[in-house]
């Protein structure tokens, strides 16, 4: 029949216009993320080692200068030590939390994306 | 470590400095405003015409909707019609039955009537014939004549017992 | 490949830092400072001007539908627009410029100094640390001039008990002042140990001779693995610049 034929094409082109659409607000909406794996891998290693010996490293030298200003050796470098300690940890477990959080999105991203297929 | 041979540390960040502020400046001023506006023409060209599909395949389906409408509408007044016309058919045929059956039903009863009367008529002429025919009879068996009423009377007694027979 | 491993090795003998060495190209003095033009400026402006043109000549007339320079150029602009609008949202629209100068800057920095004979930037503390602190100390003035003292809520986590402010604050502030130090030292330390290791495979793949095919197959595996830490590296440089920038902006 002539309009079921009209009918299909009709329908056809509905679909296709809605893939468009859904494509174009796929690629406006969605982050360009997705680098490379295995280097991404070693990027998180190597950012966490940073994060932690840069909290320790800040604390040491706070610490070292305030001695040497202050003649209070070695007391302040200790206590310099000890803080930086407590930062590397705060640093790392916030390293943590936010690439956590990367990952959630982006896997919620890939769910949301197969949904919509 | 050269890295940490500081000789070299003005040097560095004096140009550093430098080359980064005038590529930042060039960037703004220069390349990113061309970057966007490609950017920009593109994402609203491709909406536009994303925008427009979507508006002429809406349009289509309307035109198809009232299209099928149509038919739909022409299908039913045609059904409609053939139907009234059948109603009417039925109805005319039921009534010329009508008048066909009391036509015949009329013709009926008349020859019913007629044949009654005609069957009347034809027992007084049975009886005329017969009281005659039994005077004649009798008068012819006894010489003489046979009083009429006599015979009548004799045939209708017959008659009446044929009949309660 | 093997250029590449010879480049490394080029004019330094054996020693796999004289790559990072600095030297003047052209002897400038102002005011008793020592600012003369070195290999490493060099470098810079290179590494610029090629920034520069591969938006620029790229995006060339910008046609609707791109040449291919055009979509590498796009796709630069739209990876950093989409990293400063997912880590920072709408108010970092403002900054964008500089983030996409800062990792285009930083890219071809990195990316440079895979050329033989090249010199790299990046793998200059002094350098990566300049960019760190004035990063550092930008986004601390934007974070201020948004939220007054305020700002230094950042210090305090929302919610912990009062009585381990004396601690959690010095904590905080040292884990905030070590934000400049983790960034420079992580991409200074990332680019100097790629170069140095390639540096040190490509010698060796020299010195073996016919039994040096066995290093330069590892050779070939570290410079792919190199090029995408240059790449990596500059974008997580980006990266952490944009975090850096929704803490000063949002406070968390």
């Amino acid at each position: 029949m002539v309009d079921d034929q009209l009918d299909k094409r009709l329908k056809d082109l509905g679909k296709r216009v809605k893939t468009a659409q859904a494509k174009r607000a796929e690629r406006t909406g969605a982050s360009g993320g997705g680098r490379g794996k295995p280097a991404e891998g070693m990027a998180v290693g190597v950012r966490i080692t940073v994060e932690m010996i840069a909290g320790l490293a800040v604390g040491v030298c706070i610490g070292l200068y305030a001695d040497k200003q202050l003649g209070t050796a070695p007391w302040l470098l200790i206590l310099g030590f000890l803080l930086g300690a407590g930062a590397s940890f705060a640093n790392v477990l916030r390293t943590a939390r936010e690439l956590d959080a990367r990952q959630a999105r982006e896997r919620q991203a890939a769910i949301d994306r197969a949904r919509d297929e | 470590m050269p890295q940490f041979d500081p000789t070299w540390f003005v040097s560095q960040i004096f140009w550093l400095v430098l080359v980064f502020g005038a590529l930042y400046w060039l960037m703004v001023k220069r390349a990113l405003p061309k970057v966007s506006k490609a950017l920009d023409a593109r994402a609203e060209r491709i909406q536009g015409d994303l925008d427009r599909a979507a508006k002429l395949q809406r349009d289509a389906e309307i035109t198809a909707e009232t299209y099928e409408a149509a038919i739909a509408k022409a299908r039913d007044e045609a059904r409609e019609a053939i139907r009234a016309a059948q109603v009417a058919t039925v109805a005319d045929l039921d009534a010329r039955q009508d008048v066909l059956s009391k036509e015949l039903a009329a013709q009926a009863s008349a020859a019913e009537a007629r044949i009654a009367e005609a069957s009347k008529d034809a027992m007084a002429s049975v009886r005329e014939i017969a009281v005659g025919t039994a005077q004649a009879a009798a008068g012819h068996l006894i010489g003489g004549n046979v009083d009429e009423a006599k015979a009548a009377s004799a045939v209708d007694g017959i008659l009446n017992r044929q009949t309660t027979h | 490949m093997a250029a590449a491993a010879d480049g490394h090795g080029g004019g330094g003998g054996l020693d796999p830092l004289h790559q990072f060495e600095i030297y003047p190209i052209l002897s400038i003095n102002i005011g008793g400072y020592d600012v003369s033009f070195t290999n490493s400026s060099l470098w810079m402006v290179i590494a610029a001007v090629v920034a520069y043109l591969i938006i620029s000549r790229g995006v060339g007339a910008g046609s609707l539908v791109p040449t291919r320079m055009q979509v590498v150029a796009e796709t630069l602009y739209s990876t950093v627009a989409n990293m400063v609008r997912d880590n920072v949202g709408d108010a970092g629209k403002k900054y964008f410029p500089f983030v996409f100068t800062l990792f285009m800057f930083v890219l071809f920095g990195n990316l440079l100094g895979m050329i033989p004979y090249s010199f790299t930037f990046t793998s200059h503390l002094a350098v990566t640390f300049a960019m760190a602190a004035t990063i550092f100390v930008t986004i601390t003035i934007i974070g201020i001039m948004r939220h007054g003292l305020h700002f230094f809520s950042l210090f305090f986590p929302a919610g912990a008990p009062l009585a381990t402010a004396p601690i959690l604050i010095p904590i905080e502030i040292i884990s905030y002042l070590s934000r400049p130090v983790s960034l420079s030292v992580r991409l200074f330390a990332n680019m100097m140990v790629g170069h140095t290791l390639l540096k040190v495979l490509g010698s060796f793949a020299l010195m073996m001779g016919a039994a040096g095919i066995l290093p330069l197959g590892l050779l070939v595996g570290i410079t792919a693995l190199e090029f995408l830490v240059a790449a990596l590296q500059a974008y997580v440089f980006t990266i952490l610049t944009c975090i850096y920038l929704h803490d000063a902006i949002h406070l968390h």
